[in-house]
């Protein structure tokens, strides 16, 4: 079987967009590979759960392992948009930790596309690496927006709590400031993780989290039953990503900043 | 006399540029020598149907708190042993399990057993270290040898 062929084609900087379907989100979830791989877990969960179908691949030539990831028998690119059936959501998943020159790239060119296709929020998903995560059973969620109203809202709606301060590092930190350059407005979501083992009960609560936020009913009991498989599915995915973490300078989130209040 | 030296403001660029293309070459060394040893591990560990788990290890001061994650694993097979500042995991993963988890990867049969050999900043007081198991993760708090 071929690959399909895409209906557009846009080559963003360094990346290219093939699109398969003319889809046009609201909302651009982005679930990245990063600490505990919960945006990435939640991402796939989202995805299953919702029957969303990939709209459209991402690749690179240039900044990209060569890679063709093979689903169900079907060739397809490394990172994938996924999008929900009623139009509204769009996730992007990645099967390839993004390497620091390439994760600098894409968040600019992702931040580039969503804006030509209109899309209003970008919503990151991530984990907050937490040494006492083991500690406890619930993790916290946080909130973090360029838009001081939506951060307020989200807080409200699923009671996350603000992120006071710190330093985010890696390919949401680059969203964060461009999304903001181009007047798009971006929404992280942190949880507290595990920082290099897979962790899906944290994405429970991010799934939790967006369910409440766009009013889809997604179970979650079945990422509570598959959590072990996910991990042995995904513990080498993990790794790679926790090697490209400590590059992407990610031992700055571990530090306070210089100013404070 | 002070005077301006138009050759040496070109050398000093021209080893600017060498020292920024030998950390290019060195950084982009150590990435091919990492992809090599993360290739030749998995395939050594494939041929031996054995997969490496997980651990984070966190320094509390006078104590190691060590998460080994084994997902999968059969619970009365779970070994950890310590030798000094040597950290050995073994435990058998439940086949079934496997091959669900795996299901679409054409190597997922070969995937049997969880091992992996770790090493700690400092020697651990084997005698005093206590093991608890939630899911799929032990937890292992080791005193530090005094």
């Amino acid at each position: 079987m071929i690959m399909a062929k895409p209906i557009l084609e846009e080559s963003i900087d360094a990346f290219n967009f093939y699109e398969y379907d003319l889809f046009r989100p609201e909302t651009l979830m982005l679930a990245l590979p990063d600490l505990g791989l919960v945006g990435a877990i939640a991402g796939l969960h989202l995805v299953r759960e919702l029957k969303m179908r990939d709209v459209v691949g991402i690749d690179s030539y240039q900044a990209l392992p060569p890679v063709a990831v093979i689903i169900e028998g079907k060739p397809k690119h490394p990172i994938r948009i996924y999008g929900s059936q009623d139009g509204r959501l769009g996730v992007v998943l990645s099967d390839v930790p993004l390497a620091p020159p390439a994760a600098i790239a894409f968040s600019v060119a992702i931040v580039k596309y969503a804006r030509s296709r209109g899309v209003r929020n970008i919503l990151s998903v991530t984990g907050l690496g937490n040494p006492s995560r083991y500690q406890f059973e619930k993790p916290n969620l946080y909130v973090l927006s360029n838009d001081e109203e939506t951060a307020k809202k989200v807080s409200e709606i699923t009671g996350a709590k603000q992120v006071p301060g710190g330093v985010l590092v890696g390919p949401y930190a680059i969203v964060l400031k461009e999304a903001s350059r181009q007047g798009l407005v971006n929404t992280v979501l942190l949880v507290d993780s595990m920082v290099d083992i897979p962790d899906p009960e944290a994405s429970i609560v991010a799934v939790e989290a967006i369910s409440k936020l766009y009013g889809y009913k997604v179970d979650t009991k079945k990422l509570e039953e598959e959590a072990d498989k996910i991990k042995l599915r995904l513990k080498e995915l993990m790794k790679e990503t926790k090697s490209l973490m400590a590059r992407m300078g990610k031992g700055y989130e571990y530090r306070p900043t210089l100013m404070y209040t | 006399m002070a005077y301006y030296d138009p050759f040496a403001v070109f050398d000093e660029t021209l080893k600017r540029i060498l020292r920024r293309m030998e950390e290019l070459r060195a950084q982009m060394l150590a990435e091919y020598e990492e992809m090599e040893r993360m290739f030749e591990d998995r395939i050594r560990q494939l041929e031996r149907g054995e997969t490496e788990p997980l651990v984070s290890i966190y320094d509390e001061g006078d104590k190691y708190i060590i998460v080994v994650d084994v997902p999968g694993a059969r619970g009365s097979t779970v070994e950890v042993k310590f030798s000094g500042n040597k950290m050995l995991v073994e435990a058998v993963i439940d086949e079934k399990f496997a091959e669900e988890a795996l299901s679409d990867t054409l190597w997922a049969g070969s995937v049997r057993r969880f091992r992996g050999e770790y090493v700690l900043p400092e020697p651990v007081d084997v005698q005093k270290i206590r093991l608890r198991r939630f899911g799929s993760r032990v937890l292992i708090e080791a005193p530090k040898l005094r």
